[in-house]
């Protein structure tokens, strides 16, 4: 069985499987270093891929395996998110058009304190998971991070998030208010989404749309996004395989933060 | 009188029994006439012996896409999953065919194909790639299952989970072996395409 974990000298000697001696991606976690009990706090899995290889998205597109972060042993009365990932680059892996990253990128998840936790020093284990490829070659990796965290009486003052984390969350896309309307309809090979933004919306100049649900919007495809009376019209290929869907999860991007708005797809099956 | 009454009987049983097995025929035959027809393809194999998809006429064929150093490849081939299966099907007078299609195929070996313990009827080298586009191939592994007048009865996915584990091999549904035990019963494939899974084929 191939190891999912780094590969390290000790990992060669335990496996007669072919490995990397290098790692394929350098990852750790950040937090503010208190946080009040009774609260919650946004908590980032840095990752930074090796030099030519990219790591994919929550919907990786026509290949891969998203980033995954698999908390172990959290204290009691500590409970996490899921992981949020921020808008991909459009990466091609071979021929294939996938949806991921080459940089060092954030990856949240909340973490949240109930009010009975006592006030102390807690650190967190989490095994992070990845695919990462390239044009020639895919390699499975993983690593263990670890996390001190302060906890701070419920009301004590609990440090500021630093600025690479508060910048970080502002690439996460945040769920569309109540306002948001939006409905689809599919025209021929492509999926027509209407989006009615709240009153006061304004719409940057630059906006564009991944979905975050697999086999929604057809991998590589770049959705054509025009205003209307309303608000905005995507119109995008529609993936050979969403006849299976009944809702889908898109982020428009261009806002600071994105937005993820839910498409019901009842009426489309 | 009685040998006549016996025998009536017995021609009547056989009449009533004929029409249903006829009508799963005609539904095969009927499901393999509207589904696509296999590209033609002569490939090497890794004696240099050419193979061509007509020498198979009359035989169900299985083409698999092959890269031993993918980790979506290995999760089968560490776990000896591909290779059963290949020993399984060739047992039941399947063809299985592994293709190596584009860049893999430059320097690919029998030493390879040796280590990975294949059980395939023969692993056949596609530089060009010309084969692997014929049949869309996108992904290693990406499967195609083909009947003995040459249609195409599956194409896509080996099973329903699209990971690297190979511990989510034994609660998948494997959509290979549903088409073939199908093709091999003369019965309609449920599932004749899902999206394949793996690393990209190297073009």
């Amino acid at each position: 069985m191939f190891n999912r974990y780094r590969t390290t000298a000790v990992v060669l000697a335990a496996c007669t499987c072919s490995v990397q001696a290098e790692s394929t991606a350098e990852v750790k976690l950040l937090a503010p270093p208190s946080v009040a009990a009774g609260s919650t706090v946004e908590v980032a899995l840095e990752l930074t891929p090796a030099e030519s290889l990219h790591v994919y998205y929550i919907n990786p597109g026509e290949m891969g395996q998203a980033v995954a972060l698999d908390w172990q042993d959290l204290p009691e009365g500590i409970t996490t998110g899921e992981l949020r990932f921020p808008v991909p680059h459009r990466v091609k892996t071979g021929e294939l058009p996938t949806n991921g990253y080459e940089e060092t990128t954030l990856f949240f998840s909340q973490l949240n304190i109930a009010p009975s936790v006592e006030p102390g020093s807690y650190t967190f284990k989490a095994k992070a998971s990845w695919l990462a490829c390239n044009d020639n070659q895919c390699l499975v990796g993983g690593d263990e991070v670890e996390l001190k965290l302060e906890v701070v009486a419920k009301g004590g003052t609990a440090s500021e998030p630093s600025t690479q984390l508060a910048e970080g969350l502002t690439l996460i896309p945040t769920d569309a208010s109540t306002d948001w309307k939006s409905s689809v309809k599919k025209e021929g090979e492509k999926w027509l989404i209407n989006l009615t933004p709240p009153d006061n919306w304004e719409s940057p100049e630059e906006l564009d749309a991944f979905s975050e649900t697999s086999d929604f919007f057809q991998p590589g495809s770049v959705p054509s996004i025009q205003r209307t009376d309303s608000g905005l019209q995507i119109s995008v290929e529609a993936s050979e395989y969403s006849k299976d869907l009944s809702a889908a999860k898109i982020v428009l991007a261009g806002p600071t933060p994105p937005v993820r708005i839910p498409i019901s797809l009842e009426t489309q099956k | 009188m009685k040998l006549m009454t016996i025998a009536a009987a017995f021609a009547a049983l056989v009449g009533l029994a004929t029409p249903a097995l006829a009508e799963d025929a005609k539904a095969a035959t009927a499901e393999s006439a509207h589904a696509p027809h296999a590209p033609a393809f002569t490939l090497k194999d890794l004696s240099g012996k050419e193979h061509s998809l007509e020498d198979f006429s009359g035989k169900t064929v299985v083409l698999e896409w092959i890269n031993y150093g993918c980790p979506y490849v290995k999760k089968h081939y560490e776990s000896k999953n591909m290779q059963k299966l290949q020993e399984t099907y060739t047992g039941k007078d399947v063809v299985w065919l592994s293709i190596v299609s584009g860049k893999t195929a430059k320097g690919f070996s029998q030493a390879d194909a040796d280590a990975a313990g294949t059980k395939a009827t023969a692993v056949l080298l596609d530089p060009t790639g010309e084969t692997g586009k014929a049949y869309d191939a996108k992904t290693t592994p990406h499967m195609i299952v083909i009947t003995g007048d040459g249609h195409i009865a599956y194409d896509g996915a080996i099973d329903s989970k699209a990971s690297t584990d190979s511990a989510d091999i034994p609660n998948s549904e494997n959509y290979v072996i549903a088409a073939l035990d199908s093709v091999l019963a003369g019965k309609e494939v449920a599932t004749t395409k899902t999206k394949p899974y793996g690393c990209s084929v190297k073009y």
